[in-house]
């Protein structure tokens, strides 16, 4: 089609060396409408004939937004009559701008300017109320065109010359399948241009396009009934389900220029001329540029679900057919030196959504958020390729360390299937590194303890006992028994024991009264022996009449009764030492008589007075 | 050898009779250490059901209350656990991290130091406790007296006479802390707000007007009851009224 243009151009090129005399200059202002709702596009067409257009100054299009130009030459006409040439094409050419209103009211565009065989001229100016969105283009009633030559009917090219169609490569896919939409372009007729303004909005898809960066169109012929197209596949686009159900895609629309071969009548007087029978008929043909909008057909799809039952918990929704490969690049190191890991899916499907692995690295290990690169094509046939996930892991601390591995699940489209890849685990050596003195310096400072996390402490397994809900000691029976038995057992003991003490003291009074007493009475009866002359029982009398009273008198049991232990006691009662001497002199004498066979030195006479002496002479000194 | 069979049938006999509630306890612990947090909760609240109660009792049930993020329930028995145990290390601890996740945080009244000292020593022990400790000092003190009045050496008589009026006078203080932690048991009652989120009222009446919100897990002070309102007193001090179905009492 270029290639017609630009012979086309040569051609015009030659002509306009001969520059025909009768030929007028002139330009005409075009638009199709003189009432355009806000935001619509339309557009504007200048065209300048019969010259040679060295400049153009396009109009200000105050109020209105230009979002596209184009521009071309050629479609005028070159007449031969009887080998001769009669009318040369006079370089037609053309500016056509795309407006879009911006604000509502009634404007008026400018003239635009063009300098034709050295001469400005200027068209006309055109008029456009823009009204409020949403109401329809009113096609203009008072055409501005002063074109000489008028169109027929047909140059508006029929549906069925060019069209679009949208075709899908599967109806029924799982969420996350890759679907790829086609937008052909099937037309009988030459296409001067297209434009396709956006891509639908993919609601409910991830859409990646294919197309893009391709700048070869795939082109290709085919028959339709009896009709022969050239096809155009002018967009692909890879789309991704993100939720099951039915799914609409949306028409694309694209704008498009036709070149469409019309009859037409030429106004012309020159023309009219020639304009006779003799010409047989007087319609020549001619190529014009025609707009047109194309709509392609609504697309539906019915998304499936990804089975629940066997999903397993890592799934993160990875659909198609993936390998996976991680790869450290050394398991031994030093600290502080750096180790990479990669971690790399390779395959089709939504590699886009795969997340970063969530692996587990030791806490000795120094870690960054890894390197992420995408090695995505978009082919024809839809998105391949590989993400790798780059780590850097600095160890800082000397050991053997062990990076656990990471699981990558995804649905399997072939075997319909989720697909658990395992990384390899990886066991790093470390060594202390040598020079990094500086680093062991610091690291002698010891570290805080490092808390991972805080729980609460752990249930306490050994139940002292239990009591009753809303019983307590305090204020029990057991406490007032407890608190009032040491009391009461305190009272009692020293109540016993006072009354015990009390006893004893009484036992020694009385015997203390009575110990004169008896000493008498065993005298008495001393007396009375000796009287008779009884010896033996005599002494014995006396002897316990001593003893008795000592015993009696000093509160010494009769088991405890010695000489020494007498001695000690009387030293206690402060007793002189005499008397204590002639008690003792007295005991020893009687035991000496009541023992010794030839009745001892002294007369029982002497004995029996010595005992009643010393009892009196004790009465004196222990009152 | 019959003899023998005989002395081990009798044991068995004895540990068999170990106590139901005693299995219960073992029970939950055994479904709290496989995460069965909810059988744990259940196996517990049987022993309480049978109206039984001990500190371990109370704060294992605060820790499966807390594995299950039940916060509220969490905070009501360790504190219930605290009440019986003042002192414990672990009790305390774990009060304390539970009492960490609660949306409420209240600076505490400031109280006069000294009075501050004298509470947290009478706080030292339960009363129970406080109520042995005071036998145990009666005691002694009386073994003085006894060795004072029966000693017949001075030295001796002298040194326990002053060591005996020095118990007897610890004897009498610990006696009053015991009665003066038995009526703060008795007359405290504080309680857990388990509703999300309260309005705190100026008076028992909806229409009254709304003072402060409180939410789940904050310890409160009742201080009075109105048909289905209670007045309650927060750590700094602001009162209010709230329904009595959203709390309750430790």
């Amino acid at each position: 089609m270029k290639k017609t243009k630009y012979i086309f151009s040569f051609i015009l090129l030659c002509l306009i060396g001969v520059n025909l005399i009768y030929g007028q200059a002139k330009i005409t202002a075009t638009c199709k409408y003189s009432k355009v709702p806000l935001n619509s596009a339309f557009q504007v067409t200048y065209t300048i004939t019969g010259g040679t257009l060295s400049s153009f100054v396009k109009p200000s299009f105050k109020n209105f937004s230009v979002t596209g130009s184009y521009q071309s030459s050629g479609g005028g006409m070159t007449l031969y009559v009887n080998g001769k040439l009669v009318q040369g094409g006079d370089g037609e050419a053309t500016y056509t701008y795309t407006l879009v209103p911006t604000t509502i009211g009634k404007y008026t565009i400018d003239a635009a300017k063009a300098k034709v065989n050295n001469e400005w001229i200027e068209s006309e100016t055109i008029t456009i109320e823009v009204t409020n969105s949403g109401s329809t283009a009113t096609a203009s009633n008072n055409s501005k065109t002063t074109k000489n030559t008028t169109t027929t009917s047909n140059t508006e090219a029929a549906d069925n010359d060019i069209f679009l169609k949208a075709s899908i490569d599967k109806t029924n896919p799982y969420i996350g399948e890759q679907v790829i939409v086609t937008y052909k372009l099937y037309t009988r007729i030459p296409v001067a241009q297209y434009g396709i303004d956006k891509l639908p909005a993919f609601t409910g898809f991830w859409s990646q396009d294919l197309t893009k960066g391709n700048d070869k169109l795939v082109q290709y012929s085919e028959t339709i009934g009896n009709a022969k197209y050239t096809v155009a596949e002018i967009r692909k686009v890879a789309l991704f389900p993100q939720k099951s159900g039915v799914l609409k895609i949306e028409p694309l629309n694209v704008e498009c220029i036709v070149q469409v071969t019309s009859k037409q009548k030429n106004n012309d007087p020159f023309a009219d001329f020639f304009n006779d029978p003799f010409f047989g008929s007087s319609f020549f043909n001619t190529v014009s540029n025609v707009e047109k909008t194309l709509n392609s057909n609504a697309l539906s799809i019915n998304v499936k679900a990804l089975p629940v039952s066997n999903q397993p918990a890592e799934f993160e929704g990875s659909v198609g057919k993936f390998t996976l490969s991680a790869e450290i690049d050394k398991t031994e190191a030093k600290t502080n030196d750096a180790i990479k890991l990669s971690y790399k899916i390779t395959g089709t499907g939504n590699l886009y959504l795969i997340e970063k692995p969530d692996f587990e690295f030791p806490s000795d290990f120094e870690t960054y958020d890894p390197d992420i690169k995408e090695n995505i094509s978009t082919t024809a046939t839809g998105i391949s390729g590989s993400k790798t996930f780059s780590y850097l892991l600095i160890p800082r601390s000397a050991g053997s360390f062990t990076i656990k591995p990471v699981n990558f699940v995804y649905f399997d489209l072939s075997t319909k299937n989720y697909v658990t890849l395992t990384s390899p685990e990886f066991n790093i050596k470390i060594e202390k590194g040598d020079n990094d003195e500086n680093t062991t310096i610091s690291s002698v400072d010891k570290k805080d303890i490092k808390y991972l996390n805080s729980d609460i402490r752990y249930i306490k397994t050994n139940n002292s006992s239990f009591t009753k809900i809303g019983s307590h000691f305090y204020g029990s029976l057991l406490f007032f028994i407890m608190l009032l038995l040491p009391i009461v057992l305190f009272t009692l003991f020293v109540i016993v024991y006072r009354k015990k003490m009390k006893e004893n003291s009484n036992i020694a009074m009385v015997r203390n009264k009575k110990a004169t007493g008896v000493a008498r009475k065993r005298l008495k009866k001393a007396g009375l022996l000796l009287k008779e002359n009884q010896k033996e029982p005599f002494l014995d009398e006396v002897f316990k009449a001593l003893w008795g009273y000592v015993s009696d008198k000093l509160n010494i049991p009769i088991s405890e009764l010695t000489k020494d232990s007498v001695s000690e006691k009387f030293k206690e009662k402060n007793i002189s030492e005499e008397l204590s001497l002639e008690f003792l002199s007295t005991l020893n004498n009687c035991e000496y008589a009541r023992f010794a066979p030839d009745g001892g030195s002294l007369t029982i006479e002497q004995i029996y007075n010595e005992a009643i002496n010393i009892i009196t002479k004790m009465e004196k000194e222990l009152k | 050898m019959k003899k023998l069979f005989v002395i081990i049938l009798l044991f068995i006999s004895v540990f068999s009779f170990a106590d139901d509630n005693t299995i219960l306890l073992e029970k939950g612990n055994k479904a709290y250490n496989d995460k069965f947090y909810q059988e744990a909760i259940n196996n517990y609240l049987n022993v309480i059901k049978n109206g039984l109660e001990s500190p371990s009792l109370y704060y294992n049930l605060g820790n499966a209350y807390f594995k299950k993020e039940e916060y509220a329930a969490a905070i009501l028995y360790f504190e219930k656990a605290k009440k019986l145990n003042p002192n414990d290390e672990d009790i305390l601890y774990n009060l304390n991290v539970a009492n960490s996740k609660i949306v409420d945080k209240i600076d505490e009244l400031p109280e006069f130091f000294l009075l501050n000292w004298y509470n947290a020593f009478v706080s030292l022990f339960s009363f129970n406790t406080w109520a042995i400790i005071g036998i145990g000092l009666l005691v002694i003190s009386l073994a003085f007296l006894t060795l004072y009045l029966f000693s017949k050496t001075l030295r001796i008589r002298k040194i326990s006479f002053w060591v005996s009026i020095v118990l007897f006078m610890f004897t009498f203080l610990t006696f009053i802390f015991t009665q003066t932690q038995y009526t703060r048991f008795k007359t405290n009652k504080e309680a857990i707000i388990f509703a999300a989120s309260v309005t705190v009222k100026s008076s028992p009446d909806e229409k009254s007007t709304d003072l402060f919100v409180v939410h789940e897990g904050l310890k409160v002070q009742i201080t009075d009851t109105a048909g289905e309102w209670s007045e309650i007193k927060i750590a700094n001090g602001s009162v209010g009224w709230i329904k009595t179905a959203v709390f309750k009492v430790i």
